[in-house]
């Protein structure tokens, strides 16, 4: 009985330390990242971005195709770091809304015909190097791969040479690329995208093709925008 | 100048999309093309020698697989030098394409496609060819109902059917009967006990009546028992698609999908009662029976009905000895052999 009533209270101190620790790791958590993030500033301007044309050689896993479009900048985020060592970091975050139009060829299965709209979230650092996340909505038409016909009750057939059908169409894409205009004269960047298509509703259900572009943008003409400048100081 | 670009790009991809109509009359033949019945555009690959008139239709498993994976080489290299080997994707399959039609899928339907599909041959490479259908697993319950319907047997010249279904009920009890058989003669073997005991527990639990549910999982099970069999020669799904998916360029992510979708369509609820052994009277053209010796899936006596019940003058019922379900690519060169052997008698 002594034995039970002992184990019982080694079992409840155990619980109480439990809870200790992860009250006492939250409070740290907490209470480092209100020290740490010092001093906090942000203002706005209106300032003139590059809307940017893309082109680009696309890939649906191994069938060849092409894309291009157009960029719309919508805001841009100047994010001034400074950190505990005094080192300062400049991040750029910029959104954009994209449109584009592409295409791609499966000999013998289908072309698929595309068109979307994305909303593009860009963070790129003061080296010119950047990462992106973009999904978007779209159409597809395909276009079947070879000469389809059509039977009719009578027993007559119908040769048509274009036959193709209509998809609604999602996409959630990511990539990476680089700003050359950081050391050229060439406003252009070079970037390399993974993005999943799925069309439907295909044969009742999805289709889904990743496709992988290789292309560049080149910035075209300048539109108002909205700049945000922030800068963030951590304390020692 | 830009407007002109802006609208060129658009005319390039209709043009490339434009296909010319190209049927090819040749020892070497390969001409891709669409049957379109019902809202679906479903595939057809000829490949082989077209100038032979004489055609091969592989009606394929499933429902949901594809006749992508019928086009191997050791096909093209011993039947298509002789004869056309047609490939054909039924709806909602491998490459077949439409928008919302699963509410099509059923027997009837896929009946009526495989006729469409032969009218198609026939009015492409000329009234006169020699026809010959091939139902594989699935496919011989579409090729079955489609003989028995009217007078469709007319249309062709021989009926192959290897490793088929006819009956689900039948089938279904004869792939009872063999797991619990087999696997009690394992067990007293000592292989494999741990996994042929769970088989035979079911197995025997579920005598009687057999629902969709017991139907499934007897049918997983027959499928797992092939790999419990040393006798068999093996044959890996995966491998085969890692040899011929970029080779062949199959649309890996389309037939994917409509396989999930097919294989458990609604439809597959109602098989459950069909049967088309009691119209296989009806049936009277040559009809070659193939079937593995270690089928669960589709059991050996399937065939032994349907050999009872046609009244065809030229029947043969011939097993594999080293194969599953799969005969055709587990032993290629006794199938080629059959295959040759009886289109050459019956063209």
């Amino acid at each position: 009985m002594k034995r039970m009533k002992r184990m019982k209270r080694m079992k409840r101190m155990k619980t109480n330390c439990k809870y200790k620790i992860v009250v006492l790791v939250a409070l740290i958590i907490t209470a480092s990242y209100n020290f740490s993030i010092g001093q906090s500033k942000a203002y706005v301007e209106e300032v003139q971005l590059s809307a940017n044309f893309k082109l680009a050689y696309l890939e649906s896993v191994i069938y060849p195709g092409i894309e291009a479009g157009f960029e719309y900048p919508l805001r841009l985020i100047d994010l001034q770091k400074t950190k505990r060592s005094g080192r300062e970091k400049n991040i750029e975050k910029s959104r954009f809304v994209s449109t584009s139009i592409g295409w791609y060829h499966h000999k013998s299965f289908q072309d698929n015909v595309y068109s979307q709209v994305e909303y593009i979230k860009r963070r790129k650092n003061s080296n010119g190097f950047y990462t992106e996340f973009l999904p978007g909505i779209g159409i597809s038409r395909s276009f079947v791969g070879g000469t389809v016909y059509e039977t009719n009750g009578d027993g007559s057939i119908n040769v048509k040479t274009v036959k193709g059908y209509n998809y609604a169409m999602v996409s959630m894409g990511g990539g990476i690329g680089y700003d050359l205009s950081k050391y050229s004269v060439l406003p252009i960047t070079a970037y390399t995208r993974l993005t999943v298509l799925a069309m439907f509703p295909y044969n009742s259900t999805i289709n889904l093709q990743p496709t992988i572009e290789i292309g560049a943008h080149a910035s075209i003409l300048k539109v108002k925008a909205r700049k945000y400048t922030k800068t963030k100081t951590r304390i020692k | 100048m830009k407007t002109n670009i802006i609208l060129l790009f658009p005319l390039l991809l209709i043009m490339n999309s434009c296909h010319k109509e190209e049927i090819t009359v040749a020892t070497h033949a390969s001409n891709t093309f669409y049957v379109e019945n019902n809202n679906a555009s479903m595939r057809v690959l000829v490949e082989g020698n077209t100038a032979s008139k004489t055609f091969l239709l592989f009606v394929h498993g499933g429902p949901g697989t594809s006749s992508y994976f019928y086009n191997t080489d050791y096909i093209s290299q011993h039947l298509e030098d002789k004869y056309a080997m047609v490939y054909w994707d039924q709806r909602n399959t491998g490459g077949s394409q439409g928008t919302s039609n699963g509410s099509k899928l059923n027997l009837n339907q896929y009946v009526d496609d495989l006729k469409k599909v032969i009218d198609v041959l026939k009015y492409r490479w000329g009234q006169d060819i020699s026809v010959f259908i091939l139902g594989h697993s699935w496919g011989g319950l579409i090729t079955s109902s489609f003989l028995v319907t009217n007078d469709n047997q007319n249309m062709v010249k021989g009926w192959i059917c290897m490793d088929g279904n006819h009956n689900f009920k039948l089938n279904d009890e004869l792939s009872r009967q063999k797991l619990l058989t087999t696997g009690e003669e394992q067990i007293s073997l000592g292989k494999h006990v741990k996994e042929w005991t769970k088989i035979v527990d079911y197995c025997k639990a579920h005598a009687g009546v057999i629902d969709y549910t017991v139907s499934n999982t007897l049918n997983g099970f027959a499928a797992d028992a092939e790999e419990y069999i040393d006798d068999i020669e093996p044959f890996n799904p995966y491998r085969h698609l890692k040899d011929y998916a970029i080779k062949n360029k199959y649309p890996v992510m389309p037939m994917l999908l409509n396989h999930m979708y097919s294989s458990n369509a609604d439809f597959n609820k109602d098989l459950l009662n069909v049967e088309t052994s009691s119209q296989l009277y009806k049936v009277n053209i040559p009809v070659l029976l193939m079937y593995g010796k270690y089928d669960f899936i589709c059991p050996a006596g399937l065939g032994e009905d349907i050999y009872s019940k046609v009244s065809s003058e030229s029947k043969s019922l011939f097993i594999f000895e080293k194969s599953g379900h799969n005969g055709v690519f587990q032993q290629p060169d006794v199938f080629c052999w059959q295959i040759d052997n009886f289109l050459k008698n019956h063209k």
